[in-house]
């Protein structure tokens, strides 16, 4: 997530900001923050909904031995890993989201939000971004996944699923700063 | 002396003969000979410092302690990614061991393009040698290359592909196979293990989580280097100033000409910040 580069709105993002106004009903809404009872400094509560809609599809592979991203800390990871970025760049995150939630009548061509979409139209949709022939979308996509991927993977319950046996230090989880102390 | 909590609890003046910006491979180094030479040196790194009871092997963790952008740092088409260090030893406590001398070739484009004329590869071989002895570098044994990628070789070697295995700079790997999160056998020799306690030990004060953000010239020279003082999170607690006849500027390629246009300094031929260079490597 390049500094400059992860989103350069300009008009476009205005344009999305107004929608966002517009409050489309969130049908099907995932409430993934909730479900984990994780508490979340970074994310915003919607962002966090959102996040975990699009994780949700990033990581399902249809394996019954993986978890769904859902019933794992992974949003909380995402949400340590968002604190140590400069605050500018961890802010574009809020924006991508908001672009990403309402971008289906504009991209898509459907009247609703992306967490109201089935889950095979949440996948075309993702596709939809990956393959843009606007870079802003590919590479709010590639930021997204990589999110995505980070918080998921960093479960230790991801790991039998792939054959990961995991480090080989094993040692309790770091404290980042005094963020914890400070919830 | 390695400044810890404590001496970062308020804002810094410092002064020193050099102020060298950066602990990476660059920064590590001119520090060590400069502070050996008797000279007064006060190192700032932006990242914090972390040794080996630090590295948890976890990814999540590691990532956002020991690269910039959290390793999502990339050209702006998001082709390559460029995983630069943000730690005391900079981006060799992350990088994979290679270790190779500047090719002779790109010497020569330096002399030939640039003016670089005392920078022959006869000329730098004595240094190489130096650094090379300070860093244990040795080839990989072939006991050392994982099935992987000696099926990789093999392949490469039916399709008449030439190559060769290159040295590293590890001292009793133990093979975890966790290079990219930092050493937590301090096998490595990075930076963090070799120059910095050298540095170190000949007097240079180093301070972690004191990024610079702008090097001040008055009349022609260099004056002085100001910057922030951080946690672990980024988020600024105090300022530094360092007084300084001489400033190195060690913060990679991409940060160095960051900072020079911050400061609008040493930019008359308007090309800082251009003409980057990388040499992207593909995981296979």
């Amino acid at each position: 997530m390049g500094r400059r580069t992860f989103l350069k709105f300009s008009g476009f993002g205005a344009a999305m900001v107004a929608l966002s106004r517009l409050q489309l009903p969130a049908a099907l809404a995932v409430t993934a923050g909730q479900e984990q009872g994780a508490t979340l400094h970074a994310l915003r509560p919607d962002d966090a909904r959102v996040l975990g809609a699009i994780a949700d599809r990033m990581v399902f592979t249809g394996d019954p031995a993986m978890p769904r991203f859902g019933d794992t800390a992974g949003l909380a990871a995402i949400d340590t890993a968002l604190l140590q970025l400069p605050p500018a760049t961890a802010g574009q995150l809020h924006w991508a989201l908001v672009l990403f939630e309402y971008g289906p009548p504009i991209f898509a061509a459907r009247f609703s939000t992306f967490t109201g979409l089935s889950d095979d139209a949440k996948d075309d949709y993702l596709a939809g971004w990956e393959q843009s022939r606007f870079e802003v979308r590919r590479t709010a996509f590639r930021a997204l996944k990589n999110l995505s991927m980070l918080g998921y993977y960093a479960q230790d319950a991801t790991w039998k699923g792939i054959h990961y046996t995991g480090p080989w230090v094993p040692r309790p989880r770091r404290v980042i700063g005094d963020v914890r102390r400070e919830a | 002396m390695i400044a810890t909590g404590k001496e970062l609890a308020g804002d810094l003046k410092l002064s020193a003969e050099v102020c060298v910006i950066g602990s990476g491979a660059g920064g590590a180094v001119v520090a060590k000979e400069l502070a050996e030479a008797g000279r007064d040196v006060v190192l700032l790194e932006q990242g914090g410092h972390y040794t080996k009871e630090d590295f948890t092997q976890r990814e999540d963790e590691m990532m956002p302690l020991l690269y910039e952008d959290m390793g999502q740092r990339a050209t702006t088409d998001q082709s390559i990614l460029i995983l630069q260090g943000r730690n005391i030893g900079g981006s060799t406590v992350h990088n994979l061991c290679y270790c190779f001398r500047t090719p002779a070739p790109i010497l020569e484009k330096w002399r030939r393009e640039d003016g670089l004329r005392a920078m022959s590869f006869e000329d730098m071989r004595p240094s190489f040698e130096r650094v090379e002895r300070m860093l244990k570098v040795k080839p990989i044994q072939p006991s050392q290359v994982n099935t992987l990628n000696d099926k990789i070789r093999q392949g490469c070697e039916k399709l008449g592909y030439h190559g060769f295995v290159t040295n590293h700079n590890r001292e009793n790997c133990t093979l975890s196979g966790f290079c990219l999160l930092g050493c937590p056998f301090d096998a490595k020799q990075s930076m963090l293990i070799t120059y910095i306690p050298a540095a170190d030990k000949a007097g240079a004060r180093i301070y972690p989580h004191c990024p610079a953000r702008r090097i001040v010239a008055e009349a022609g020279r260099v004056r002085r280097v100001e910057g922030d003082v951080v946690d672990e999170l980024g988020r600024l607690r105090h300022r530094v100033t360092v007084d300084a006849q001489v400033v190195i500027l060690c913060a990679g390629a991409i940060n160095s000409p960051q900072i020079l246009l911050q400061s609008g300094i040493a930019n008359s031929s308007g090309q800082v910040g251009k003409n980057l260079h990388l040499h992207p490597s593909v995981l296979l």
